[in-house]
């Protein structure tokens, strides 16, 4: 699901990262351009993972920052074609499932992963949920309830042996398809952000994403296709002992 | 930006959270007076972002059911450490006579599968490669964690 993959790239040190150890100003740098980032064709970059090789710093003529070369290894998240993994359906309609990775917050129960959550506030975390899986990409017999807005399988034709593809639950599929759109990003929103960032601090920008929740038709660059149709996948819960 | 190499490696869930999790751990930066500093003593916003949602996806993925708190997956608990990880990884290659290929075992190694159903899925054309002793000493391997 994730692997390391091997990029160069000239990185910018603003003057006042002069004083500061330089490494540790290229590594946030690094992660400030690179994490949370689709790259195209490649996929998510999550985290660098090491640097492994950097040249002398250069300047340009009217210019006050530095710029280096540095060759770095950046996590990335993408899942092989064929691997089975696990998510969370956050939503279905008549075309199919879409799924999530981050696991839905649980309202009755906070703990269980307070300890590294525990400054996150909703809409400060986040991790990949533009994963569909189309209705012909699920088992035969499958079909979607109106009523209920859920997908249903109905495993040999009969009413006793439904079960139900539930909202929140666990669901496993196989990757079968990744498709990237080339999406030039939103300038004037990333620059806004940034403002406020540097303004008013973290805070403001979670209220703000909190005000503003994302369209469902936001174009998303990088999207995985999944099925569902062999033994073994579906709701996890199916299939345990 | 230049790619240089697309896959230098392909890394294990284990590796990964234990990665993300030292990159959260704070550091000591209250010696640290200047404010401008200590911002950036701190993780950039979206690189935190990604890692909270990582670091919860791995703890959250391998548990049955989403209301379950308690049965983590120990792949990804912070107790369970190298020697464990490179011990498990050996009795994989010596249950199954070095039948597996690299990339299954690394999926097994992130899905620790529980049952016959869950193996079939990720060793292909299971029930020709490996005998029923071998899958059951696979089953049993991760059951002992």
């Amino acid at each position: 699901m994730f692997i390391l993959t091997k990029i160069s790239d000239l990185i910018k040190l603003p003057p006042d990262t002069f004083n500061e150890d330089p490494i540790t100003a290229i590594k946030y740098q690094i992660n400030k351009k690179y994490a949370n980032k689709v790259i195209n064709r490649l996929g998510l970059g999550v985290s660098l993972y090491d640097i492994l090789d950097m040249e002398d710093g250069q300047i340009k003529p009217g210019d006050a920052n530095a710029y280096i070369q540095v060759t770095f290894q950046l996590i990335v998240f993408k899942p092989m074609i064929g691997e089975i993994i696990t998510g969370f359906i956050k939503s279905s309609n008549i075309q199919g499932i879409r799924v999530t990775l981050f696991p839905p917050i649980d309202s009755k129960n906070n703990q269980s992963n307070s300890k590294y959550l525990s400054d996150a506030k909703k809409g400060s975390v986040e991790f990949f949920d533009d994963i569909y899986i189309p209705k012909e990409m699920l088992f035969e017999g499958c079909y979607f309830s109106v009523e209920e807005q859920i997908w249903v399988w109905n495993t040999d034709g009969s009413d006793e042996t439904k079960v139900f593809f539930d909202l929140n639950e666990k669901i496993r599929f196989r990757v079968e398809k990744e498709i990237f759109f080339d999406i030039k990003p939103n300038m004037k929103e990333i620059q806004e952000k940034e403002r406020l960032l540097e303004e008013k601090g973290e805070d403001a920008l979670t209220n703000e994403s909190n005000e503003k929740v994302a369209s469902e038709d936001d174009p998303a660059p990088y999207i995985i296709i999944g099925s569902c149709q062999t033994d073994g996948m579906g709701l996890v819960a199916w299939w345990e002992e | 930006m230049k790619i240089e190499e697309v896959r230098s490696a392909s890394l294990t869930d284990y590796e990964v959270f234990k990665h993300l999790v030292h990159e959260m751990t704070p550091k000591d930066n209250s010696n640290i007076q200047d404010k401008q500093k200590k911002r950036r003593a701190k993780l950039p916003y979206e690189h935190r972002k990604i890692l909270s949602g990582v670091i919860s996806y791995l703890s959250k993925n391998k548990t049955t059911s989403v209301d379950d708190n308690t049965n983590w997956n120990p792949i990804t608990m912070p107790e369970y450490d190298d020697t464990k990880f490179i011990e498990l990884l050996t009795l994989l290659n010596e249950k199954t006579n070095g039948k597996l290929f690299k990339w299954e075992k690394l999926q097994l190694m992130n899905t620790t599968p529980k049952s016959m159903v869950e193996i079939f899925t990720i060793v292909e054309e299971c029930d020709t490669r490996l005998d029923e002793t071998e899958i059951e000493a696979l089953l049993e391997v991760f059951a002992s964690i």
